[in-house]
């Protein structure tokens, strides 16, 4: 995979037109763009930050694909970027408002907003196809006319309308609506752009409806390199021009907007919408307590049949066996083997090998498991289950201190924990984020162990596999609803859109799993080869016995388990399915009595995440918090084992 | 609310509002006094012979060979206005201390102006009194059926919406400018009218062409108007939770 140098690429930027593409989540941005650029795309980081922007050539341009904003304000570091690079836009840009043609008023809504920066723009309807099918009939004629604006209409996944676009991308011209408010706003509004910093200067007027849009942090946000002064003088006349009005100045400036919108609406909107009433009519069934569960369950189900058995049995089984095991390590052996050094040797092929063990991990074992699960996973967002999903689970999450969107990174931590971590940027506070990485860490298997752990019990039963189901979601809703209760700052509220169930298209899926299996590369495969290395470090240091006999008295004394589990466990951080197997192997070889394996997993289970994962939690959460979460999570494994323990010895139950 | 009140000044006072009002509400207080129950297709003998054809024309009477007949819609509209009537006297008197001539003049404009949803909201409100001021028994209306009752005034949180129920958004009542910008932008805005979907698991309405979920805080916190001010929230909820799940609510 070839990705260009970081310099070259800001230069590139810098000096060609860009088109950004703007719009919110979900209304085929991407596809736009996909139809746009075709491959000629890089990803890079936003300048100071862990935000990637895809950006490609298109003719004489480089189209940028924006973060999706909601509008009006910006929400989150990703949609402060959009806003951001919107205001230090060139005079010579254009913007691409990419719009749900369907919902056309909050598409309105967004462009009322955009006009404001004065920059030429093209406003492209898309997915006019589900706009058309419900009855909605837009005139693009005469809303062209209204704004002073091209307007095009697509639908992107078809490829209907691409020409259109195109042609109108060469007519962008600066939108001629314009919003005006309260006198008083106005003042305020004019008062402010005299503030602003010189690279705000060119679009002052959207940047100065922003911040009075904006709660006041937003300022100290937005001007954190301006001067000090005018951050102050800005802030008084936010507040100075907010006490003459009963109502918040963001909302006077939304209705101010609303208000044209309808005018728009009523002037291009033609035909009765036959609104989705179905929803109504026959009830969803994702939301239905009995046959919601049941369809979960159900979707659960197909996923273990291809993550599990198809991935990480067949597929894993064939590249680590045979691709791996006979062809690319015996191969690289020998390469090894050439150099004069051992040491090299070890380090690249040993035991604890950087290519023996981290790359095979990675790639062998992990890679295609993460892979089929990126794939049901798209297919579930696209179908518009997911976020349904996240309505039926919303009220248990809350008793955990977390909210329904919380389902992104906690399904996706039966994939793989370290890019589930990755993933609770999703949630808006940083007290979610930290109880979802916790549970994370905790309790949720990762589907290389979960491989592992349906082994066990296919030995150990299906009762026994119940109850191990029981007692693990026990302990994430115990230790969930305890953080909840310790860990300090206010839950976010719940407030999501929910798509209309689409058929997912093949094309999207694999273009989307396409990326985040690239993502996954890019982003996880360096921490497997860095824990691999601290793993062989500790090895050569001669550490690992010192561990090991460290924790044996925990092992064989509260646990009641063989000395020999301890190495077991320490290998867990490493690599979890090397944990869980190396204990299922002690019970193969009857090191272990039933009782004995049925403790050890729910302790593997529930044991501190593998090392990759502990140094993504560092990444993302600070190295204190990561060793608390680590901390907790390594004690309480070994308490609830202990407990678990006492209670099947002391009622006798056996399996 | 201003305009509202401009509109009151400029209306005419209770006599000369409707002559086909002011008789069906004539004919309601004869039938008490004499102690009767006003019914349709009784005869009623009208003043003049414009005032019938201007009630026939609105469905309150009609013609069987010579004789005029009041109808059912008819035999509606007289209790309709004698409770508006009566629960504004309430009103004027109990929350507002008016004196016995102001009730009198201003409960006259009331019951022409207020619809059926307003007078409900208006009996809610007043714990659905039996009797006006001066004794006489109010009609009860729709709110008041069943006997167990909640109050629900005319501007309410979602949270107090049933699946179903139609409602136009009044204001949002948070300060958060962020939580402000999201709602807005997912088109929760003052104006826009909202279905409610379904309450469980969480709140799911649908704004125009889209559907939006989410939690009882923001529920609490979007003010509506419901659009048919609802019959009755009666507290019984027997054999409620069968038609709950089949519906899956």
């Amino acid at each position: 995979m070839h990705l260009p140098a970081h310099s070259e690429q800001q230069e590139t930027i810098e000096d060609s037109r860009k088109i950004l593409l703007v719009g919110q989540a979900n209304v085929g941005k991407s596809v736009i763009f996909a139809s746009l650029t075709h491959r000629y795309v890089t990803v890079s980081n936003y300048p100071g930050t862990t935000v990637e922007i895809m950006s490609g050539k298109y003719r004489g341009f480089i189209v940028v694909d924006t973060p999706g904003i909601l509008g009006v304000i910006p929400r989150g570091e990703d949609e402060r970027i959009t806003f951001e690079m919107i205001a230090t836009a060139a005079e010579s840009d254009i913007l691409l408002h990419v719009a749900d043609a369907k919902n056309i008023k909050r598409s309105l809504l967004l462009s009322l907003t955009l006009a404001e920066a004065g920059l030429p723009m093209i406003m492209d309807l898309n997915m006019i196809d589900e706009a058309e099918r419900i009855g909605i009939s837009i005139d693009e004629k005469k809303l062209e006319e209204l704004l002073g604006c091209p307007v095009v209409k697509t639908a992107a996944v078809f490829g209907r309308g691409i020409e259109d676009l195109k042609a109108a991308i060469e007519k962008a011209a600066p939108p001629k609506i314009a919003v005006v408010y309260d006198p008083k706003i106005e003042a305020a509004i004019s008062e402010i752009e005299k503030l602003l910093p010189e690279k705000y200067m060119k679009r002052k007027r959207f940047v100065a409806v922003t911040l009075i849009s904006s709660n006041l942090t937003a300022v100290d946000e937005w001007l954190k390199d301006a001067d000090e002064n005018a951050r102050k003088e800005i802030k008084r006349i936010i507040l100075r021009t907010q006490s003459q009005f009963g109502e918040p100045l963001s909302m006077m400036i939304v209705q101010a907007r609303t208000n044209i919108v309808e005018r728009l609406y009523r002037e291009i909107v033609r035909g009765t919408v036959f609104a989705r009433k179905v929803s109504l009519a026959l009830g969803d069934p994702a939301f239905h307590p009995v046959i919601g569960y049941t369809l979960l369950i159900g979707v659960l189900y197909l996923m273990y049949q291809f993550v599990g058995v198809f991935a990480a049995g067949t597929v894993v089984d064939y590249l680590e066996s045979v691709v791996f095991g006979e062809w690319f390590l015996p191969f690289m052996d020998k390469l090894f083997r050439l150099l004069p050094w051992s040491f090299l040797y070890e380090l690249f092929m040993g035991e604890y090998g950087l290519i023996s063990m981290g790359l095979t991990y990675a790639i062998a074992i992990v890679f295609p498991i993460v892979t089929a699960f990126f794939f049901m996973f798209s297919l579930l967002e696209d179908s518009g289950y997911l976020p349904r999903l996240g309505v039926l689970l919303n009220n248990s999450f809350e008793k955990i201190g977390l909210n329904g969107k919380a389902v992104i990174p906690l399904v996706l931590g039966l994939g793989c924990g370290t890019m589930a971590t990755i993933v609770t940027r999703v949630l808006e506070t940083r007290r979610e984020r930290i109880i979802a990485t916790l549970l994370l860490a905790l309790g949720i298997p990762c589907s290389a162990q979960l491989g592992v752990i349906l082994g066990f019990f296919s030995v150990l039963g299906f009762k026994a596999l119940l109850l191990f189901f029981f007692i693990i979601g026990l302990q994430l809703i115990l230790v969930g609803y305890l953080a909840s209760k310790i860990i300090p700052g206010k839950r976010s509220a719940f407030l999501a859109e929910l798509p209309p169930y689409r058929l997912p298209l093949v094309k999207n899926i694999v273009f989307k799993t396409y990326h985040r299996a690239k993502w996954f590369i890019k982003e996880a495969v360096p921490l497997f080869l860095i824990g691999t290395l601290i793993l062989f470090i500790t090895d050569k240091a001669g550490i690992l016995p010192v561990i090991t006999s460290a924790v044996s008295p925990i092992i064989t004394g509260w646990l009641v388990l063989p000395e020999k589990a301890a190495e077991a466990f320490i290998l867990g951080f490493l690599r979890r399915d090397y944990g869980a197997a190396g204990l299922f192997y002690m019970f193969q070889n009857g090191l272990m009595d039933r009782l004995q394996a049925f403790v050890s997993m729910v302790v593997i289970t529930l044991f501190v995440p593998c090392l990759a994962n502990f140094l993504v939690i560092i990444k993302e959460r600070g190295t204190k918090t990561a060793l608390a979460i680590v901390g907790f999570v390594f004690v309480y494994a070994f308490f609830a084992g202990g407990v678990i323990n006492w209670v099947l010895r002391t009622l006798n139950l056996s399996f | 609310m201003t305009e509202d009140l401009h509109g009151f000044s400029k209306r005419r006072s209770c006599s000369s509002e409707n002559e086909v009002d002011e008789y069906l509400e004539k004919l309601m207080l004869e039938a008490e006094k004499e102690n009767r129950e006003l019914k349709g297709d009784q005869v009623v003998s009208l003043p003049d012979e414009k005032l019938l054809e201007k009630g026939i024309e609105l469905g309150y009477f009609s013609r069987r060979g010579n004789e005029a007949l009041l109808t059912e819609e008819g035999v509606e509209r007289s209790r309709q206005l004698i409770r508006s009537h009566r629960l504004a006297e309430r009103l004027l008197a109990d929350i507002l201390n008016f004196s016995d001539e102001e009730i009198e003049e201003d409960a006259c404009r009331y019951e022409h102006l207020l619809d059926e949803s307003a007078i409900d909201s208006i009996c809610s409100l007043l714990g659905h009194p039996r009797t006006c001021p001066h004794g006489n028994p109010i009609p009860p209306g729709k709110c008041c059926q069943g006997g167990a009752f909640k109050f629900r005034p005319l501007v309410v949180p979602l949270t107090e919406l049933e699946p179903g129920e139609e409602a136009e958004v009044k204001y949002l009542a948070t300060t958060d400018n962020d939580r402000l910008a999201h709602l807005t932008s997912l088109g929760i805005t003052p104006g826009q009218q909202i279905t409610l979907l379904r309450r469980r698991p969480a709140y799911v309405v649908q704004v125009d062409t889209s559907v939006i979920s989410f939690d009882d805080e923001i529920a609490g916190q979007v003010y509506v108007r419901p659009v048919k001010q609802a019959v009755a929230v009666k507290k019984g909820r027997r054999f409620r939770w069968s038609r709950k799940f089949l519906r899956g609510r």
